[in-house]
């Protein structure tokens, strides 16, 4: 049985991000557990990877920016992810070239206060009475479990919980 | 490059190369989705072509090999889109405030070290970390012109202690100018001292330290115990227009009062964040503190 809230962890750059070049439109992965390795054994919740467990992707991204991890696996594939975003948000014209200088500069910078996690609590009935909740097709999960996608979720649909480092 | 390719322009085709890349990890990527006619053809070719530049079999779906294909697509990429403005990207996100506060460089006003004396190495580690790594922030908008002295932000973060009454929020203002925030001013707020209960920002925190440590001040008709804007009429030094009111504590001679503003060398005008702290009462505290 689902509950009523959906968990998404991600960096704070990510939020910032959607925010200021992308009229608050998120496209986020989330889970209906935030800490699936918590969850009853046989659950559905139980059989989330690590990789996609909100929980895992928060500590891992408040880890790394605490130690300032430079060989961070996880903080470096996001330096990549958002430099391909922007080129595709740059030839789609949802950014000018001084929006994608602005991007690239700031994800190719030395900050660590912009990879610290935030949490996204999403109250699932309003996205899923809309249709806009996707399930991850199977052979696209890390795992068994459910995997869910919206990809147009804006700020008034969820709590964002910061981390201070 | 791939052949096909070369008609098209040159951030489309980076476009292609980016949502190419994206597709490699994870297909259900919106970013990932073909935004031209022909774009998955296209984009088969283009990983095709990655795979034989880099020798890896076509069969290979392996994270090791999907790392690789991607780095080879974003080499190519990066080069068409031209050059990146890297500091000219974030002097503007500077002067909007957006910039993260720990791409700053941080300059201490001399007068602090002066203050502070020996104690001034431990109160610079706390100006840096309260910078660096803020509990909050609050950046003042400019009107556009980057000269102007309203670029002004304010951060604050907890330092916890064992015993509550050492525990304190460091208050800092700085001035942004370019990519270094001039620092005149750094409040330790005790909680038990100074009122923090439902402060509603910065500012509003700042006016809670100045209710006990302040002092009234007055300019070009304007008084208070924090001017945030002062106009400075015909270009007369600022320093010269900032009086403090209360005779009484103007004239002990025991008490030192600090006056601190912001105001920027093309705009002689105006001052902005001016503040008359009663320095003598402000070190007491810290001292009984063991600050």
């Amino acid at each position: 049985m689902p509950g009523p809230l959906l968990y998404s962890a991600n960096p704070w750059i990510s939020h910032d991000f959607s925010v200021k070049y992308l009229n608050g439109e998120h496209f986020v992965w989330c889970s209906e557990s935030y800490d699936p390795g918590a969850a009853a054994t046989g659950s559905a919740s139980a059989s989330v990877a690590p990789s996609a467990s909100p929980r895992t992707i928060f500590d891992v991204l408040h880890d790394d920016c605490a130690k300032e991890e430079r060989h961070s696996a996880l903080i470096n594939g996001y330096r990549k992810t958002f430099k391909r975003l922007a080129t595709d948000w740059l030839s789609a014209g949802r950014i000018n070239k001084d929006e994608f200088d602005e991007i690239v500069a700031v994800v190719k910078g030395p900050s660590w206060r912009i990879w610290r996690p935030v949490l996204y609590v999403i109250p699932r009935a309003p996205i899923e009475l809309a249709g806009r909740l996707h399930s991850v097709p199977y052979r696209r999960r890390a795992s068994y479990g459910a995997e869910l996608l919206i990809k147009d979720l804006v700020p008034k649909e969820f709590d964002l919980i910061e981390c201070q480092l | 490059m791939i052949t096909s390719l070369s008609e098209l322009n040159p951030v489309t085709v980076a476009g292609i190369l980016a949502r190419a890349a994206l597709a490699l990890h994870n297909e259900d990527n919106p970013a990932a989705a073909p935004a031209i006619p022909e774009e998955r053809a296209l984009r088969e070719a283009v990983i095709a072509k990655a795979r034989e530049l880099a020798g890896i079999e076509p069969g290979d779906e392996s994270e090791r090999a999907r790392e690789v294909l991607g780095d080879i697509l974003d080499s190519q990429r990066e080069n068409l889109i031209g050059v990146t403005d890297s500091r000219g990207a974030l002097l503007r996100l500077a002067t909007k405030g957006d910039l993260p506060s720990d791409l700053y460089n941080i300059d201490i006003n001399p007068n602090m070290e002066q203050t502070f004396g020996q104690r001034f190495a431990r109160e610079k580690e706390l100006i840096e970390a309260s910078i660096r790594s803020p509990d909050r922030e609050l950046h003042c908008q400019p009107s556009g012109n980057p000269e102007n002295p309203f670029l002004v932000s304010l951060f604050a973060k907890r330092f916890p202690h064992d015993r509550l009454a050492r525990s304190f929020i460091m208050l800092v203002v700085a001035n942004r100018i370019g990519l270094t925030l001039h620092v005149h001013q750094a409040w330790r707020l005790y909680p038990d001292v100074v009122d923090l209960q439902e402060t509603s920002d910065l500012i509003d925190m700042l006016k809670r330290f100045l209710r006990v440590f302040g002092v009234d001040i007055e300019m070009e008709g304007q008084h208070g115990r924090l001017i945030l804007l002062a106009d400075s009429p015909g270009g007369k030094p600022i320093q010269n227009l900032i009086k403090v009111r209360n005779p009484a504590i103007r004239g002990q001679r025991q008490t030192t009062i600090t006056l601190s503003y912001f105001w920027a060398p093309a705009n002689r005008n105006q001052a902005a964040f001016v503040v008359g702290v009663d320095q003598t009462k402000y070190m007491k505290m810290l001292r009984s503190r063991g600050g």
